[in-house]
């Protein structure tokens, strides 16, 4: 892989990556240095450079990092999120609606599985198609399909029971 | 369909785009720390190409060595024939021992011998198997199976009998199989094995260093004879294969002894013409 390509890989995904493995584990700084250093991996293990696949693989070291390295520790048994609402054109009152909806989220989704979390947020907070994400974590349209279903379902009676 | 009172599908879609994750620190920052480590690694890169060639090359040879050495364990194979007048006793690579009869030839493929206990025999043997995977004899005219157990095996021309002494025996032919418990005997009879009755003694009579003969056809006998004595035996007038021999004798007397005995039976006479060569009249 040449420098160049190494530059577009970073410029394509990074955000992506980052976000993904934020949504996995709720914590900015270590989803930030789990990048970094899935990045110096994929230069330093001197893969060929193939858009799709390099794709797939950026997101499968980012998530090994997570797994093998942080994961087990007590500090990441219960994922909190926090997340930031940008939009400031709407009614000072619809922003304190939509604060308490943001916290409602915020909870709820912390209760989700990891894999269901992560598809999720994937499609509905980078409006990634299932396609996409399918691509991305290597799976299969029908496995993003069925945790997207589930996610939803879970939300759907967490939601109404509130 | 509403998840909340307050929100519908479209404004829930907006919410979420509007949604961000808050990060600390910007990906231009990222960037340049990533810029600066890989700047500095050059070299370091090549050298991992290099290795990875060696290790396929190594690899590579070591499957080859892997590979010759396990075809030749399958191939390679070990043949042992008794003469005529003579017994032979063989031990297994497990520790099986084998004793074959006069005029018997096995062959095995010794250092396969620990992932399938299988060996070609034809003639006569008695086997005293340990105990252990499946063992298996094949004749041209039979299969038989055991586990680890003694029995004796007749394979010679279209006969084929196994009597079993212990453990438990499954003998097979092309479509027909039996299995033998201890006592047990079968012999093919066209194509099919049938169990039939015999004693220990007589099945394996040979091991015990005698000769037993139950109605058996005249030509066996002297067939027998040759291979055990490493005699010839010639007959004039071969409608005395017809006879059938009933009788008993050690192995320990010698040929003439033991040839006057039968003849004795039938009143016939035999000539000696050389020191190995029997007439019969």
């Amino acid at each position: 892989m040449t420098k160049k390509e190494f530059k577009i890989c970073f410029e394509s995904w990074f955000d992506n990556v980052r976000n993904y493995i934020y949504y996995r584990c709720g914590d900015s700084d270590l989803a930030t240095d789990i990048t970094q250093d899935a990045y110096l991996k994929l230069w330093e293990k001197d893969f060929e450079y193939h858009p799709n696949k390099t794709k797939g693989l950026i997101y499968k070291i980012a998530r090994e990092l997570w797994i093998s390295g942080h994961r087990k520790s007590s500090k990441f048994q219960k994922t909190e999120l926090s997340l930031h609402y940008v939009d400031n054109s709407i009614q000072p009152s619809e922003q304190l609606e939509y604060k308490e909806l943001k916290c409602t989220y915020e909870k709820i989704l912390a209760e989700l599985p990891e894999n269901q979390r992560e598809v999720f947020l994937m499609n509905r907070m980078e409006q990634l198609s299932y396609k996409e994400i399918a691509e991305r974590l290597e799976l299969s349209v029908k496995a993003i399909e069925k945790r997207m279903s589930l996610a939803l379902a879970f939300l759907r009676k967490e939601i109404n029971h509130e | 369909m509403n998840k909340n009172p307050n929100i519908s599908d479209e404004d829930e879609f907006s919410f979420f785009e509007n949604l961000k994750v808050p990060h600390n620190r910007p990906k231009e920052d990222i960037w340049e720390e990533l810029a600066k480590s890989i700047d500095k690694e050059p070299q370091q890169k090549k050298s991992t190409v290099f290795q990875l060639k060696w290790i396929k090359v190594a690899a590579a040879v070591i499957l080859l060595i892997g590979i010759g050495s396990l075809s030749f364990m399958r191939i390679y194979s070990i043949d042992i024939t008794s003469q005529k007048g003579e017994f032979t006793e063989h031990i297994l690579p497990d520790g099986s021992q084998i004793l074959l009869n006069a005029e018997t030839s096995i062959s095995y493929h010794p250092y396969w011998w620990s992932f399938s206990r299988e060996l070609e025999m034809e003639g006569e043997a008695f086997f005293e198997v340990k105990k252990g995977n499946k063992f298996q004899v094949n004749s041209a005219n039979g299969s038989t199976q055991v586990l680890g157990t003694s029995f004796n095996i007749y394979a010679r021309n279209d006969e084929y009998t196994v009597y079993c002494r212990t453990g438990k025996v499954r003998v097979s032919h092309v479509n027909s199989t039996q299995i033998l418990k201890p006592g047990d005997y079968t012999l093919l009879i066209g194509n099919e094995l049938e169990k039939s009755i015999i004693t220990e003694d007589e099945a394996i009579s040979w091991k015990l260093g005698k000769f037993i003969y139950n109605t058996t056809a005249l030509d066996k006998v002297f067939d027998d004879f040759e291979r055990q004595y490493g005699v010839n035996i010639k007959v004039k007038n071969s409608d005395i294969y017809n006879l059938n021999y009933t009788g008993m004798f050690d192995r320990n007397i010698s040929a003439e002894e033991a040839l006057e005995m039968i003849c004795l039976t039938f009143d016939l006479d035999y000539e000696k013409i050389s020191n190995f060569t029997y007439v019969i009249q």
